[in-house]
């Protein structure tokens, strides 16, 4: 971290440091950029399968987000705002690139295929095709992007990153049974596009 | 974080490990500070901009106000009754020499 970072301290709570934020406070708002863009990169990277795409992206989401602070009345979790803003600028994103339709599963990012951490949740899941991460990282991404931006946006959240299905709901605006009935949809179209991975 | 329960949802979470180099959220950061900055002095440019040009569009504000009231002035009701600004018509004193007239009938028969 550089010298101009922020210490972060566990005592700030998001309303504190929001707070201070909408008061002028431009450090507190850095330290909410440090608790959250991990997450929210992670969630538009995994929705564009692109590392620039998700940077420029996460960039824009926290500047709109530090724009509009004034207007954040705190009717939700800061958390659940943020991530309100991401996935809807990423849904808009994905709307105009797939009508540009230049894009091609070539653009899709890999390498983790040498990651320990892979290596060893892919042998656990099938040690028979531990060998081919290449092929397992490119099939994951292909499945992920056949998925429509919705259903996908969905299975990134629940599936990668562990939200539990009343917070996607509040993020996505959706009902809870929608989030259900698009992660069943998702995982059986996955389910077909990962059947050679799957014992 | 709840365990996946089928094979589709361990698969998918692998990719929870695809993260980006190591020093990248310190550089995020950074960038993020640097486009804040920029878009603030931009933003205060913009303001003291317009400060100093609030003279000029007031002056040019009574100007245009000056201006409709000089236009509306004629049009008042006496401007109506005023003949020496009621239109002016040009007619002929001649008539037009190809102009078909049609040839005069007598109205009465001359006694012989």
């Amino acid at each position: 971290m550089s010298s101009e970072s922020v210490n972060e301290s566990p005592a700030d709570t998001d309303e504190v440091l929001v707070a201070r934020a909408q008061s002028g406070d431009t450090s507190a708002f850095d330290q909410l950029v440090i608790r959250y863009s991990p997450r929210l990169y992670g969630m538009i990277y995994h929705m564009t399968s692109n590392k620039e795409d998700a940077n420029d992206l996460t960039q824009d989401v926290f500047a709109k987000a530090y724009r509009s602070l004034r207007r954040f009345r705190g009717r939700s979790s800061f958390y659940t705002w943020i991530y309100a803003i991401g996935t809807n600028m990423t849904l808009n994103f994905l709307k105009k690139r797939n009508r540009r339709a230049a894009w091609s599963l070539d653009n899709l990012d890999s390498g983790i295929q040498n990651d320990e951490a892979m290596v060893d949740l892919a042998h656990a899941a099938n040690p028979r095709h531990q060998s081919d991460l290449n092929e397992l990282q490119k099939k994951l991404n292909e499945a992920l992007q056949s998925l429509s931006n919705r259903h996908r946006a969905v299975v990134t959240m629940f599936d990668i990153q562990g939200i539990p299905h009343a917070e996607i709901s509040k993020i996505l605006k959706v009902s809870e049974g929608t989030v259900r009935s698009r992660l069943f949809y998702a995982h059986r179209q996955l389910q077909g596009h990962l059947e050679e991975f799957i014992k | 974080m709840s365990e996946p329960k089928t094979q589709v949802q361990k698969l998918i979470r692998l990719k929870r490990f695809e993260e980006p180099r190591d020093g990248y959220f310190e550089d995020f950061l950074v960038e993020f500070r640097s486009r804040r900055d920029e878009g603030g002095a931009l933003s205060s440019r913009l303001v003291s901009g317009l400060e100093n040009r609030k003279w000029f569009i007031g002056a040019g504000m009574a100007y245009a106000a000056l201006l409709i009231v000089v236009l509306m002035w004629p049009i008042g009701p006496e401007a109506k009754t005023d003949p020496t600004r009621q239109p002016i018509i040009f007619e002929p004193k001649q008539p037009v020499r190809n102009s078909v007239t049609p040839p005069k009938v007598p109205t009465s028969i001359p006694r012989p």
